[in-house]
């Protein structure tokens, strides 16, 4: 029976305690003074040691009084250092889960009209070369009287038929192109004003008009100055030395550059010369791709402010394919709600630059924090309103702060995240984003939720089945999988080693027979991402996902991701159009994933598991090491049973712990 | 009273390995003491079936512990320990997954810069403080004295008692406190022989980092 009133000085308990005198008899664990008492509940408790005054006060009633612990429990500073613990028993980080390649964030310049911009990756599909951004000194609608280059005797369009903005300006890409400077004479360092002076002083050849670009330059004393280049198939680069044979218009001016004698395979066999028109992309009207070895920049345009910026302007300048906010492309009808709207010309950032980022990280930085908070929120809430411990594991309830409110609803950051909202967007809270983020906000999420393990930050962090198995094991019932000692290792010929059913592969079965029915709680959310499969869009078949399976067609227009569209075996070929969680899955096992995690929960309550190992970890936690055998034998139980009676209140629990003769020794 | 007396003993001799052996002539048997039955007694694991441990596991504090140290002992931050806090030990849950707390040596090189940093700008800070009360390190000390060589003993081990119980939680108490003093005594004989004033306020900030990079303040 433990002993649990008050906290005495240990020393005077005097030879009453049978305890103190087995201590002093053995002097194996000396009992603790009061102020390091003081000291040791203070940091356990509070995170911080006692301050003076404590000190005193404890010195002056010469003994820590239950009345004492429960008013420490109640501090901010007490529910704080939970959150801390939870923190590390949840390993609530995201930051190294989600892959921000940076690929939408809004960078800021600095020259022509200072226009808000993609750079980096999304360029090349753009605008024909990565790390390029818009024509910064052109307004998109200005592209008929503004042109870098009218010696190339162009009609420009400012935008198609539809609307989306076409180049307004047009460099040559130095990366297969060798440009040299045009001077006034060789080795000079003055040059004529632009290409239609050279070409009219005779400095670059008539045949040669196409290729003449007016670049502008980016560094040195002419930065911000447009200058005359001649540019042509760098001769140094095997690629394109080969073409070496011109081809002529009608007035004698080359217009491309072909190789006579293409090997199979070369990865040249014509340089067209650029212009403002854009090819289509694989003949899809709608789809555009850049030109070949040119880099096809838009102009400017104004925008309203990004739903990130606080600072009061009104409007922005941006560059014109950025500032767009179709939700699809018009004539090919394909989704810009995707990570395709970096690669789409026509989609740009969407209303408010909602699928984009700011460029300083900050919007990424806020999402990663509300999202790894969040959990802790839930688990906050339950100790505060001292409730059932393992609520944190079954609540509907979480919490939503301006952040995540405007991420969910405004369907923000799609290329980065893969994340649903955890109840209808109609309930959850609408919380400005200009609101504090410290600020959350309690709702109740759809019934498909449970507690901790539904949290974005939970299913990100854990990112498979066998992940969130393995961290519910160990972290709520304190088991790990490994091989048994006794193991068979089965003979290499035997069958069973090419089994694909994990659970029945000998060897693998020792763990995975629990790990992969276990792990189908999680069968309705995906793997490598935080979204719930609702079952209203993901059927749990799907002929259409099977028809294309048979048909070889794996992809299915990027539809079936979630369902198996490969058969490894019988059992995959009888499971094809199926949702993938559901393959090996036997009749008994198929209930876990429609109850989700909570069915977990409930099961695992029912063995007492889930209590053995809440008292295992408090004692690691307030201990400082693992429970001893003979240390389970003697106080897991009563303390599991204290637990239980006083209703699975953590609080309670940590009492218990910190009233053992374990706790209050020191080795 | 006897009964309760004699079943502590049988206890006690239950719980220690290295009881006395029972004479030849009688076997070597307990009487069996029924815990369940008692009120008031916790049963002790034997010492020797778990690697001698049977209290809690001393530990070094974590980076978190640390700062709210530093800040509470001291009123001060150390400026650099969130930019240490990973060789400090701390964990950031997604590529370390669990808080070292390992007293090593290149914790105990940060924290001795940490405690430099600390103590000396808070002695520095105590100098331009007249009210002996608000003084943070010195304030059992008479704040007129010039000539810290001339302090009394007994305020300069009152004092020394004040901090070791800041710090550490642990009054500090003779020998040990003799000491301490004995090093107090030879920073304020280094003080007369330096005419600048700074060394006169690190008497005390010495002694801090003493204080700081003791085991006590870092292990609880």
């Amino acid at each position: 029976m433990l002993r649990m009133g008050r906290w005495l000085l240990v020393g005077a308990l005097g030879a009453l305690s049978g305890s103190a005198l087995a201590a002093d008899v053995c002097t194996a664990a000396p009992a603790v003074p009061l102020e390091r008492q003081v000291r040791q509940l203070y940091l356990d408790l509070l995170g911080r040691p006692p301050t003076m005054d404590e000190y005193r006060f404890m010195q002056s009633r010469g003994a820590i009084t239950q009345a004492d612990i429960d008013e420490l429990m109640s501090r901010d500073e007490f529910f704080g250092r939970m959150k801390t613990y939870h923190r590390a028993l949840l390993r609530a980080n995201v930051s190294a889960s989600v892959y921000d390649q940076g690929d939408t964030r809004l960078q800021s310049s600095s020259d022509g009209f200072k226009p808000f911009e993609l750079r980096g990756n999304p360029s090349a599909p753009l605008r024909g070369k990565n790390g390029i951004s818009c024509d910064h000194f052109v307004q998109q609608s200005d592209c008929t009287t503004n042109q870098q280059d009218p010696h190339f005797d162009l009609s420009p369009v400012c935008r198609d038929a539809n609307g989306v903005p076409m180049p307004v300006s047009v460099d040559y890409d130095p990366g297969i192109y060798q440009c040299t400077l045009v001077t006034t004479a060789p080795g000079a360092t003055t040059t004529p004003a632009d290409c239609a002076a050279a070409l009219t002083a005779g400095l670059v050849p008539d045949k040669y008009r196409y290729f003449c670009d007016n670049r502008r330059e980016t560094a040195g004393a002419a930065s911000g100055q447009l200058r005359p280049y001649l540019c042509l198939p760098d001769p140094t680069k095997p690629t394109t030395m080969v073409l070496s044979q011109e081809v002529t218009d009608s007035s004698g001016r080359v217009v491309s550059f072909v190789n006579p004698a293409p090997a199979a395979g070369a990865v040249f066999t014509q340089l067209d010369r650029c212009d403002l028109t854009m090819p289509l992309k694989n003949n899809v009207k709608g789809s555009y791709t850049p030109r070949r070895g040119c880099m096809q920049r838009e102009g400017v345009v104004a925008a309203p402010v990004p739903f990130w910026d606080k600072s009061g302007v009104t409007a922005i300048t941006s560059c014109a394919i950025e500032a767009q906010a179709r939700a699809v492309n018009p004539v090919t009808m394909e989704s810009c709600e995707t990570t395709r709207f970096t690669s789409d010309r026509s989609c740009g950032c969407g209303v408010g630059f909602r699928r984009c980022e700011a460029g300083d990280n900050s919007v990424h930085n806020a999402r990663l924090a509300a999202i790894n908070e969040e959990p802790l929120l839930i688990t906050d809430s339950v100790l505060r309103r001292n409730e059932d411990y393992f609520n944190i594991l079954t609540t509907r309830r979480s919490f939503l702060n301006s952040t995540l409110s405007e991420f969910y609803r405004e369907k923000q950051g799609v290329s980065v995240w893969a994340v649903s909202p955890q109840s209808s967007l109609e309930a959850l809270p609408q919380i400005d984003y200009t609101m504090d983020p410290t600020q959350w906000v309690e709702y109740v999420r759809d019934d498909n939720n449970a507690g901790v393990l539904t949290t974005p930050a939970f299913l990100y962090r854990f990112p498979t089945y066998r992940s969130r198995v393995n961290e519910f094991y160990g972290a709520f019932l304190c088991k790990h999988f490994s091989v048994p000692a006794d193991a068979v290792v089965a003979a290499p010929e035997d069958g069973c080693n090419r089994e694909n059913n994990l659970a029945k592969r000998c060897g693998c079965n020792y763990c995975h027979a629990t790990i992969e029915p276990t792990g189908a709680h999680w069968g309705r959310y995906g793997e490598r991402n935080a979204i719930y499969l609702d079952p209203a869009v993901y059927a749990k078949y799907d002929a259409r996902c099977r028809d294309c399976a048979l048909n070889g067609n794996l992809a299915c227009d990027g539809e079936c991701g979630n369902y198996v569209m490969q058969a490894l075996d019988g059992d995959g070929a009888n499971s094809l159009g199926l949702l993938k969680s559901y393959l090996y899955r036997t009749a008994d096992e198929e209930p876990n994933i429609v109850a989700g995690p909570r069915l977990l929960v409930e099961r695992m309550l029912q063995t007492g598991d889930l209590e053995r190992c809440a008292v295992q970890n408090m004692w690691q936690e307030f201990v400082g090491r693992p429970m001893s055998t003979q240390e389970q034998q003697l106080y897991l139980q009563p303390l599991t049973t204290g637990f239980v009676g006083k209703g699975r209140n953590l609080k309670e629990l940590i009492k218990l712990v910190i009233a053992t003769d374990a706790y209050r020794r020191i080795d | 009273m006897n009964a309760r007396f004699l079943l502590a003993v049988a206890v006690a001799l239950a719980a220690c390995s290295k009881a006395p052996a029972p004479p030849a002539d009688r076997p070597a048997a307990l009487n069996p003491v029924d815990l369940g039955n008692h009120p008031s007694l916790t049963p002790l694991p034997d010492p020797d079936l778990q690697g001698g441990h049977v209290g809690r596991a001393p530990r070094r504090i974590t980076v978190a512990q640390l700062k709210a140290s530093i800040q509470v002992t001291t009123g001060r931050q150390w400026s650099q320990i969130d930019n240490l806090s990973g060789s400090l030990g701390k964990a950031d849950y997604a590529l370390i997954n669990a808080e070292a707390v390992e007293p090593n040596l290149v914790f105990a090189k940060f924290l001795e810069d940490g405690a430099r940093e600390v103590c000396l700008a808070v002695a520095a800070a105590d100098l331009g403080r007249p009210n002996q009360a608000d003084r943070v390190l010195s304030p059992r000390v008479s704040a007129a004295l010039t000539d810290l060589t001339k302090a009394d003993d007994a305020s300069v081990k009152d004092n020394l008692v004040y901090l070791s119980t800041r710090f550490w939680g642990q009054p500090l108490a003779s020998p040990e406190l003799d000491t301490w003093l004995a090093t107090y005594k030879a920073l304020a004989a280094q003080t007369t022989r330096v005419t600048a004033p700074a060394p006169k306020g690190q008497v005390w900030g010495a002694l801090c980092v003493g204080l700081m990079t003791d085991p006590r303040f870092f292990t609880y």
